[in-house]
């Protein structure tokens, strides 16, 4: 099964969240099925949270079935433990959109269980340094000032 | 010179010292030679020769023994010179042979120093060149050391430079907004060599 992170769901920390939040979610939703077959009412299945939603939307799994769900949090366990992590580190923190943006590009380019990490160093200037494993990318604003040091005196001025 | 030479020099001279002693002693033997003795004899009444036939006797025997001691004399003098002659030759030539083998040993023993000096030059000339050789390569490389060594401080001092001026004129005044389009467009244009890194 190839399965289909939400987009807001970037870092190994919140997917192990969105995991413990499907987990609950069985539980409450098995305890809800006993729970209604014992006083024969109508089931009522627990809230869900919206990354669990668009996870099961993405996934196209239905909330009430409890083999799909137990399926997508196998799945959801092996990509947390196999899924290729990269660090960005930007000169500023990023808002909403760019995490997004780079979450975006890294599943549909690179790997889609791409897992994110942010962090911020405001003396790289700009750019962004990745580090995925053992391989290290500088690719900021310091790197390329230093690269050409001949242009040093021409910053300097400006 | 060798103690053979001195040697022979000592037993020529001894020789010569002899031959002359000898012919000294020759000399002196002729000279002292003892006159024939005149005897008187007073025969009274018997004598044979008057006193003027005595004289001339004694004259002619004087005359004659003169004559044969001056023969004598001559023939030592001649014998002697004969052999200072042949003595002076040998010498000569024990002198000519010895001085030229030693000459020639002396050549030898010049021309095989004369190698031994050449050769002995070439190994410290080559040790020389190979010392040269060795101490230029160390100084190269010294001086590449240093070379490197104050490049790489002041790659780093650049770097703390440019660090705390991007740092101090930027400041918390970053818009990664504007940066978007320069990171998204620096990610596409390394795409292949991330993906190759991190799908390895």
């Amino acid at each position: 099964m190839s399965i289909l992170l939400p987009v807001d769901i970037a870092s190994p920390a919140q997917l192990s969240e969105l995991i413990t939040q499907l987990h609950t979610y069985r539980n409450q939703l098995r305890d809800a099925a006993v729970q209604a077959k014992v006083k024969k009412t109508r089931l009522i299945a627990p809230e869900l949270s919206n990354e669990l939603v668009n996870l099961l939307h993405n996934n196209k799994a239905d909330p009430g079935d409890s083999a799909q769900l137990e399926l997508l949090h196998k799945e959801l366990q092996k990509v947390l433990t196999t899924a290729p992590v990269v660090h960005i580190t930007l000169a500023a923190n990023p808002g909403r959109t760019l995490r997004r943006q780079l979450t975006v590009w890294f599943r549909t380019q690179i790997e889609q269980t791409s897992l994110l990490t942010f962090a911020v160093r405001s003396d790289i200037g700009g750019g962004l340094l990745l580090q995925a494993g053992s391989h290290f990318y500088d690719y900021s604003f310091r790197d390329r000032i230093l690269a050409n040091k001949s242009r040093l005196m021409e910053i300097a001025n400006v | 010179m060798d103690g053979l030479q001195i040697w022979l020099i000592a037993v020529l001279v001894i020789i010569n010292l002899g031959t002359l002693m000898w012919a000294s002693y020759q000399d002196r033997k002729a000279r002292q030679k003892p006159t024939p003795k005149i005897y008187d004899i007073h025969l009274e009444g018997t004598k044979v020769f008057s006193d003027v036939d005595l004289a001339e006797i004694q004259k002619v025997a004087q005359q004659q023994l003169q004559h044969a001691a001056e023969e004598a004399a001559q023939r030592l003098q001649k014998s002697l010179n004969n052999s200072v002659d042949q003595v002076a030759a040998d010498i000569n030539d024990t002198l000519s042979t010895n001085l030229s083998a030693e000459f020639e040993k002396y050549q030898v023993s010049l021309g095989a120093l004369r190698d031994q000096t050449i050769e002995q030059f070439g190994k410290i000339q080559q040790e020389l060149d190979h010392k040269r050789i060795e101490l230029s390569e160390h100084l190269e490389r010294q001086i590449a050391a240093e070379q490197e060594k104050r490049l790489a401080h002041f790659d780093d001092r650049i770097n703390d430079v440019v660090t705390s001026y991007i740092a101090e004129s930027l400041g918390n005044q970053v818009d990664l907004g504007a940066q978007t389009d320069y990171i998204l467009s620096t990610l596409e244009a390394n795409k292949e060599q991330i993906k190759k890194d991190i799908l390895s």
